[in-house]
């Protein structure tokens, strides 16, 4: 009988609460900054601040609530967000990456982030849709298994099927309330890169 | 007893004891360690924004899946089961950190607070992801009688630990639905998110 195959990978990663409810952009944009350089010392209102604008105003007195309390990019076709800003970009893909690149990616300790568009559970200013940034830093595959370890600045630390992250992501995929969502969530994929202190 | 114990379906049940097999097989070997209080199975609920802002509030709440505590050396997980289209099972993820610390931390506390003595609750989960807001959510006989504890993160003025009347929650929820229109009203990109 053949060996069982099988393979983990767990990343030092570790994600930051968002310190504002639209502000996931930063939290992810801040931990991961701080994975590949612990003494970057980014926050997420000073990245926050710096990505939108020179402008922009107080953002660490009262994260929630401030002019950084809004929704943002990691990085965009512009090249603005907060893995630009933080020096840490690698570019994008529309979509999500097949299992076996995000284990790649990982496999050279370069954590995978990814935008989500789900469903909002409901309908409100005529969007029936909103947009949530999360991070991959881990993996497990067995012979029947593709897992992956996700970094949620909300919700924390989830572990689940791929195939499961990209479709049905906090059961918002598949079926939602009785109606039917579209097949993936993901909307892009960013990929990160190590970088020297700002 | 303030709050009530409930059997989660026998299909999820399975599917958690399969999970536990197979990841944590020591665990299985000491099955008197199974109680309710240490697994704590509860539902995990969804809420239509609209019916929070309308006079339904959370009295149409769905149930999206059940979830199972574990707790050993390396921390406490949530294993959630959730039903497919053919009402099979599956475990759909299994989630870990301060949210489900701070569920876990909270029974104990509640059992005792003497707001919860005069009637019986059942112990749930309430999931609003486009409000990043989640609760315990104690439900009782009827939704008015409900209480609330919001889990960390929280944002809109809401207190972890605190317990809010289901009148105090449902004015909370409505004006953070408020504050996500005027967000949503800021998306004129396909690559924000927030």
């Amino acid at each position: 009988m053949p060996a069982k195959k099988e393979k983990k990978v767990s990343l030092n990663f570790t994600m930051q609460h968002q310190l504002g409810h639209a502000m996931c952009w930063a939290a992810v944009g801040t931990s991961c900054a701080l994975f590949y350089d612990p003494d970057s010392k980014w926050t997420q209102c000073k990245l926050a601040s710096q990505s939108i604008g020179p402008n922009t105003g107080d953002c660490c007195t009262n994260p929630e609530d401030s002019p950084c309390d809004i929704v943002w990019y990691l990085q965009n076709d512009e090249n603005i967000g907060s893995f630009v800003t933080a020096g840490i970009a690698r570019g994008y893909e529309k979509g999500f990456i097949p299992y076996k690149k995000l284990v790649g990616e990982l496999d050279a300790g370069r954590i995978i982030a990814f935008l989500l568009r789900m469903d909002i559970d409901g309908t409100i200013n005529n969007r029936n849709e909103f947009s949530h940034f999360v991070a991959i830093a881990g993996y497990e595959w067995t012979d029947s298994e593709e897992n992956v370890t996700i970094y949620d600045s909300f919700f924390g630390k989830s572990e689940m099927p791929y195939k499961e992250f990209v479709t049905n992501y906090k059961c918002h995929g598949g079926t939602v309330l009785g109606h039917a969502v579209k097949d993936s969530l993901v909307e892009y994929t960013f990929f990160s890169t190590p970088t020297s202190t700002p | 007893m303030p709050i009530r114990q409930i059997l989660a379906p026998e299909k999820s049940v399975v599917k958690y004891t399969g999970w536990l097999t197979q990841r944590k097989p020591k665990s299985v070997q000491l099955k008197r360690t199974f109680t309710y209080e240490k697994a704590l199975p509860h539902k995990v609920y969804h809420a239509q924004l609209s019916d929070i802002l309308s006079e339904v509030g959370f009295s149409q709440a769905d149930v999206v899946s059940w979830r199972h505590l574990h707790t050993d050396q390396h921390g406490t997980v949530a294993v959630e089961t959730k039903v497919g289209k053919r009402g099979q099972y599956h475990v759909h993820e299994v989630h870990s950190g301060h949210m489900v610390d701070a569920l876990k931390e909270l029974y104990p506390v509640l059992k005792k607070k003497k707001e919860l003595r005069t009637s019986d609750y059942e112990y749930s989960f309430l999931r609003l992801f486009s409000l990043k807001i989640c609760a315990v959510w104690l439900r009782a006989d009827s939704r008015e009688a409900d209480f609330f504890v919001p889990l960390p993160p929280c944002f809109y003025g809401l207190e972890q630990d605190k317990l809010y009347t289901y009148a105090e929650f449902t004015d909370i929820a409505r004006k953070a639905i408020q504050t996500l229109q005027t967000k949503t009203d800021t998306y004129d990109h396909p690559m924000q998110g927030g």
